[in-house]
Order: C-alpha cells, then sequence, then structure tokens
C-alpha cells in the first residue's frame, strides 16, 4: 500500500460522510420557504434606488483608493532612496568629470586639471565655457517694476 | 523756586547741545566699499548678457583680431555700467574675493571666468577708444587691466595664470597702441611714469605654491581617498576604484613628504635671482622622480604643478612688460628728437630671458623689440613688433 492509494482511500469516506457534489440554488424555493425576508427586500429595492449622489460616492472611494496608493508608493520611494548608498558622480565616455552643477566647473580642482592637461590654452577654453554655462545674469530691473509686481 | 526751574531747563538744553556735539555724526549714506572684489561682482552683473557671437566679437576685438566695428559698439555701450564699476574698483587698493579655502581641492572660484569677460570688455573698450583717436583714455583702459591683474592675485595657481592672461590681454593692446601716439610727448611721459610707479607687490608664483602644499598635503591624507583617486584616475572608474583600495597611510604619508620637499625646493628656486636657463632646469628636474612606480611618487608625479610651463608664463610677461616699458623710452626719445634713437637708452629693461638688452631692429614701419635667448620647451623667440603712425 503505497501513499497515493492512502489517499484516494481517504477520498472515498471523506464523500461519504460530507456532500462534496457541487451546491446548487433554487431561488424558486427559498423564495417559497422566505416569503416575509424576500417581500422586505423588494420593497428595500424600491425604496432606495440607485441614485447620481451614490455613483459619485463610488467614484470619491475609487480616488480615495488610488490617492493612498500613490501616498504609499512615494513614502516607499522616499525610504528606498534614503536607505540605497549614494551613487558617486561617474565619468563621462569623453573622459571629463561629470559635474553635479555648472559652479563645479570653477573648481580649483576642475581648473588645475584643465591647465595640467592642456596648459594655458586649456585652462582658458575652460572658463570660458564656465562663463557660459553660469549665465545668464540677471538682466537690468527698475524700482517701479519692482513696485509693479508687488502691488499685481 | 522759578529761577531754579529756568536754571535747570537751562541746563538740560546745554547738556542736550552739548552731547550733540561731542557725539560724532552718524553719516546717513554709507562709504563706497573699501574691497574692490565688490566692485567687481557688481561689474560682472552689471555687464551686458551677450550671446556667444558678441562674447566672441568682444575677445577679437580686444586681441586685435577685428577692427572695432558698430555691433561691437554698441556691444559695449550696453556693458557701460560694468565698466564703471571696474573704473571704481581700480581706485580701491584692497581687494578680498572671498574665497572658501576651507573647501580645498573643491573650492569655486567663479570670478574667474567672468574676470575673462571684463578684461576683454575694457580691452575692447580701448580699441574703440584708440580708433576714435582717445589714445589717453584707451592707455588709460589698459592700466586697468594691470590694476584687475593685481586683484586677481596670487592665493591660487590658478588666480596666478588667470592674472597673467589678464596682464597679456592688456599688453597685446599697448604694443598696437604705443606707436599710434604719435609724437604725443606729454602723453608718453604720462605713460612711463604711470608704467614705473610701483603698485603694490608683485605678483609672483612663490605664495601660490605655498597654498599648493597647504591644499594639497590634505588631499594626500585617508580621510580624502575619495577626492584623491578622482584626481589620479580621473579617466578611468576602475582606476579610481583601484586607488581607493590600495592606498594606505604609510604611502600617502612618504607622498606628502615627497610633495612638501620638492614644492619648498621650487619656491626656493624661484625666490632666488639666476639665470633664466639655470633656472628653468632646475624646476624641470624637480618633476622627475626615479622609480615610476612608486605609489607615492606617482601620487606627487599627478598633484606636482607644472612649474617649468608656470616658470615660462613668469618670465615671458615680464619679457612682454619690459619690451613695452622700452617700448615707450624709444617712442618718447623719437617725439623729442623726431627720429627713432639708433640705439636702445641705456637704462631700458633688460630681456629676462638672456639677462640682456633687447634685439633693437629699426624697420620700414616702426621697430622691434626681439628676445636674445628662445623660451626652453617651447623653443620660441619672442618679437614685439612696433608700427609708427
Amino acid at each position: 500500500m503505497n501513499a497515493r492509494k492512502d489517499e484516494q482511500w481517504l477520498d472515498g469516506e471523506l464523500r461519504r460522510v460530507i456532500n462534496t457534489s457541487k451546491p446548487k440554488f433554487d431561488a424558486a424555493s427559498w423564495k417559497r420557504r422566505h416569503r416575509d425576508a424576500y417581500e422586505a427586500l423588494l420593497s428595500r429595492r424600491r425604496a432606495a434606488p440607485v441614485t447620481k449622489r451614490c455613483a459619485s460616492c463610488g467614484l470619491r472611494r475609487v480616488v480615495g483608493r488610488l490617492a493612498l496608493a500613490a501616498v504609499i508608493f512615494i513614502v516607499a520611494a522616499m525610504a528606498l532612496m534614503q536607505i540605497l548608498p549614494r551613487r558617486q558622480p561617474e565619468s563621462t565616455s569623453d573622459g571629463a568629470h561629470k559635474v553635479v552643477s555648472p559652479a563645479d566647473t570653477v573648481s580649483m580642482m576642475s581648473l588645475q586639471m584643465a591647465y595640467r592637461q592642456g596648459g594655458e590654452e586649456a585652462l582658458n577654453r575652460k572658463l570660458d565655457r564656465a562663463l557660459k554655462e553660469l549665465g545668464p545674469r540677471p538682466s537690468a530691473f527698475s524700482a517701479q517694476e519692482i513696485l509693479r509686481d508687488l502691488e499685481s | 523756586m522759578r529761577m531754579n526751574d529756568s536754571v535747570r531747563v537751562g541746563g538740560v538744553i546745554a547738556a542736550i547741545v552739548i552731547v550733540s556735539l561731542a557725539v560724532p555724526r552718524v553719516c546717513a549714506v554709507p562709504p563706497d566699499p573699501d574691497n574692490a572684489a565688490l566692485l567687481y561682482y557688481q561689474a560682472f552683473l552689471s555687464l551686458a548678457e551677450l550671446s556667444d557671437e558678441g562674447r566672441e566679437l568682444i575677445a577679437d576685438v580686444a586681441r586685435g583680431e577685428s577692427e572695432p566695428n558698430d555691433a561691437v559698439r554698441q556691444y559695449l555701450h550696453k556693458c557701460q555700467g560694468g565698466i564703471e564699476f571696474a573704473e571704481a574698483a581700480a581706485q580701491v587698493p584692497s581687494c578680498q574675493w572671498g574665497l572658501r579655502f576651507s573647501q580645498g581641492y573643491e573650492m569655486l572660484m567663479p570670478h574667474l571666468a567672468h574676470t575673462r569677460l571684463l578684461v576683454y570688455v575694457l580691452v575692447a573698450d580701448a580699441r574703440v577708444r584708440a580708433a576714435d583717436g582717445n589714445y589717453r583714455g584707451a592707455l588709460e583702459r589698459c592700466l586697468m587691466t594691470e590694476t584687475l591683474a593685481r586683484h586677481v592675485g596670487d592665493e591660487t595657481l590658478v588666480s596666478y595664470l588667470v592674472s597673467i592672461s589678464v596682464r597679456a590681454v592688456g599688453y597685446r593692446c599697448m604694443e598696437d597702441l604705443i606707436g599710434q601716439t604719435g609724437d604725443d610727448a606729454k602723453l608718453l611721459e604720462w605713460l612711463e611714469a604711470e608704467m614705473a610707479t610701483p603698485v603694490g607687490r608683485t605678483l609672483s608664483p612663490i605664495q601660490p605654491l605655498q597654498t599648493e602644499i597647504d591644499v594639497f598635503t590634505d588631499v594626500l591624507r585617508m580621510e580624502n581617498i575619495e577626492t584623491l583617486a578622482r584626481v589620479l584616475g580621473e579617466t578611468d572608474a576602475k582606476t579610481r576604484e583601484r586607488i581607493t583600495a590600495a592606498a594606505n597611510e604609510e604611502t600617502l604619508a612618504r607622498a606628502r613628504q615627497l610633495y612638501v620637499e620638492r614644492v619648498t625646493q621650487a619656491r626656493s628656486i624661484l625666490a632666488s635671482p639666476r639665470p633664466y636657463e639655470q633656472a628653468f632646469a632646475k624646476l624641470e628636474a624637480l618633476t622627475e622622480f626615479a622609480d615610476p612606480n612608486d605609489p607615492a611618487a606617482v601620487s606627487v608625479a599627478a598633484f606636482m604643478p607644472a612649474i617649468g610651463p608656470i616658470f615660462n608664463l613668469t618670465i615671458r610677461i615680464e619679457a612682454h612688460a619690459n619690451a613695452i616699458k622700452t617700448a615707450v623710452a624709444i617712442c618718447l626719445e623719437k617725439a623729442r628728437s623726431g627720429q627713432l634713437p639708433r640705439n636702445l637708452p641705456a637704462d631700458a629693461p633688460k630681456d629676462p630671458y638672456s639677462g640682456q638688452a633687447f634685439e633693437y631692429e629699426r624697420t620700414d614701419r616702426g621697430f622691434v623689440l626681439r628676445c636674445r635667448a628662445k623660451e626652453l620647451r617651447t623653443d620660441r623667440l619672442h618679437e614685439y613688433v612696433f608700427e609708427l603712425r
């Protein structure tokens, strides 16, 4: 006697003790047997038809759930960003140091490296490029403009 | 009783008068800044926002590669506010840029980029003034670049290099203008006096090399290994990782010692007067290392300033300044006698490459001053051409 045969024997015993056939719902006989409950259900349906308001309640529930999901997602993402180690800046394909901010092009390190690699001309090129990056400068403005902004 | 009251009131009034006279008057209008950098920063903000083409055009005119045209005049008109701030800054002796040296090698120096634009604007304005026949005004603008260079200073090597480049732009313009002043002896006498007046300390690479020692010995430490790796393995992430993994305190301590020794030697070579060739050879030798596989030597080699080329720039700008001063003396003699002198004035400044007087050649259009020795490494023989009007 192996384990599989044991299971078949057990299935037969269970079928004998409890009814394992798929249950069928006989609505007509249920209505007959529970006439009062059926009438009550019918009267409630007539008294409270589905209204627009209820539809909007449903919509609100959906939106609420979506908002909750979004909040959970954002909180999880922020937590992940805190937990994961910050990546160091990587070098680009052309070998230049990947800058985090345009101002980094004028760091002592960056300018010294430019001079080391290409002498005075490279340093000047770097400074000219930095000027483009660091612009634009604020344009001129007048006291009248500030007053106008404050009043508006 | 009434008498006592009137005495008391009189006393109070007298006390108020005495106190108001004794307390120094608080001026309602604050004084102008006594730090030129604050005025330069305002100059940078007040320069017109130029397109790339506009900036290039101004630079070309400043370098004498393009003639001043209407577009340049319009650009310069827009930059007038900035020029006025620069004029005010040139009158202030002290200049502190407020650099954050605590940031070490990561310190930002954004003023250097804007300084280059400002110097081009000033010299382009000089060229426009000269084109309009205002030579005195043009030369005043050129002299402003000398002050600007001194203000840029030599706190760091990069500042020092930018100050040299500022002076070079001004000198190139003066080289073109001096011969055009005609026989205006008064103007040339004024220029000679202006150039002879020592204005503050002479900039040199000695001070910035001390800053280098302070900044880089700090980088050569385990706590700053990431920065060191970034410099040594700039182009390759794997090299950076290898450096970070292999570095240890013992190697870095050796590197620090070697670096301080070499840069200190460089400072003492620069500080003691010796012939150009000899000084250059000694400085170049400092950047050579016996064992190229020694990690300490590799680190030091990467951080060692390019002392030889920096020394070349120092001598080159000195030669240019001396050539300008000599040319002014020649033009002044011509203005007085009506013709170019046959020889250089006896007290004319020397060519720093050879330590001798410049070679002086009269040409059909003016004269040429030539150095008597070539610049080592670049093998260039510098000469300065002065065309007469």
